[in-house]
């Protein structure tokens, strides 16, 4: 059995409202509901927003699944913003299939915001209803997350168990959120009507630096449900996506596991350029080094929630 | 859904290869030269899959040689 705790990255100190500062300097800045040249929608966002602190301020304590996304760290601002550092924790569930560019992207952000973040390691991959890859594989996936981070809670005596979940994941296919309404974990961003948009706008206006970057599901979520999920495969998707950033591709991407097969899904606005030959033949080398044998290119790019319309779990948008 | 038959059909529009079906992914491999990277094609070539029961569409690198020959 992993540390439960494995170790604090960084304690928010006292002085260090860097997230708050800033927060306030650019709202004035950029979101000032007085200035002229206000953004669309800025008004409804920051009216969450102020929103969002009440919430937080009621709970009076929080610890919040930190995951280094656009959701987790724009709530993770707001939360020490909110609470203070002696009353809030951001904690990071750890395992093979958490890609570990994003967890290096975590931790650097919380440096940057002096988040306070503990970490802990998760163990999905040993429970065999998980490494079965059913559709529902993300409910066991957050009941062993939310089972871990509950009682770091409450031995820390923090009142709330947050999520970044917003309010457009609920209309996707998400059984993990059963998981976590089981374990009393909250949702203030679903909850208060948060959209992506208005995530992303007020990341931006906070200078938190995933405000543009794209969507990062776990590295599960490459490899189609009914395939079992192993550490082995993970390593091999995360390398090839790892090994395609450093060829410069930009924007969404996702390697699709198909056994000897990796399907490349890319930003549809980039296709034509990746498929050049010279550059595809560049990108296939990548991804040939993975570890796969073969490789082929999605030929309407990147689609979120691709595997679910393949599993049949999903109906295609406008099919 | 029929690999088979995308197959055929994509033969008959001058676009030689061979499909694999893997659930609702369609695989292409390329048989020869041909434009399979550009837009129009692309668009063509999901539509047709569409058609014949595929939710997916891919075309594989060629492991050896130019990926995505063209004319």
């Amino acid at each position: 059995m992993a540390g439960l705790e494995s170790r604090v990255v960084r304690a928010g100190p006292r002085a260090g409202f860097r997230c708050s500062a800033r927060g306030l300097r650019f709202s004035f800045m950029t979101l000032d509901p007085t200035a002229s040249s206000q953004r669309p929608g800025a008004d409804a966002a920051l009216a969450r927003e102020r929103r969002l602190v009440e919430w937080l301020r009621a709970r009076s304590s929080a610890l919040l699944g930190y995951s280094g996304g656009v959701d987790s760290t724009y709530l993770a601002c707001v939360a020490l913003e909110s609470l203070g550092p002696d009353r809030f924790l951001a904690v990071i569930g750890r395992s093979a299939s958490y890609p570990a560019a994003q967890w290096e992207g975590a931790l650097a952000v919380a440096r940057q915001f002096n988040i306070p973040v503990l970490e802990t390691e998760t163990e999905e991959l040993l429970d065999p209803r998980y490494a079965a890859n059913p559709s529902n594989r993300c409910y066991y996936c957050k009941g062993e997350l939310w089972g871990r981070l509950a009682p770091i809670a409450r031995a820390r005596g923090l009142a709330a168990v947050i999520d970044g979940t917003n309010a457009d994941d609920l209309r996707d296919h998400r059984p993990g959120a059963q998981a976590a309404r089981e374990r009393g974990v909250a949702s203030p961003l679903a909850e208060l009507g948060f959209t992506k948009a208005e995530i992303r706008l007020l990341s931006e206006a906070r200078g938190i630096p995933t405000w543009r970057q794209p969507a990062s599901p776990c590295l599960s979520s490459r490899i189609p449900y009914g395939t079992a999920v192993t550490s082995e495969r993970l390593r091999r998707v995360e390398l090839a996506e790892r090994a395609l950033r450093a060829l410069g591709v930009e924007g969404d991407l996702r390697v699709r596991y198909h056994d000897d097969l990796a399907r490349v899904e890319l930003a549809a606005e980039t296709l034509d350029a990746w498929l050049a030959p010279e550059r595809a033949a560049a990108l296939r080398d990548a991804v040939l080094g993975a570890g796969f044998t073969r490789v082929a290119v999605d030929l309407r790019g990147f689609r979120s929630g691709s595997l679910n319309v393949l599993g049949g779990v999903l109906a295609e948008a406008g099919a | 859904m029929s690999a088979e038959a995308l197959e055929a059909a994509l033969n008959a529009a001058g676009l030689p290869c061979t499909v694999e079906a893997r659930d609702r992914l369609a695989v292409i491999v390329p048989g020869g030269p041909g434009t399979w990277g550009e837009a129009c094609t692309r668009r063509s070539l999901v539509q047709l899959g569409r058609e014949h029961g595929f939710t997916h569409v891919a075309v594989e690198l060629s492991p050896a040689g130019a990926a995505l020959p063209r004319d």
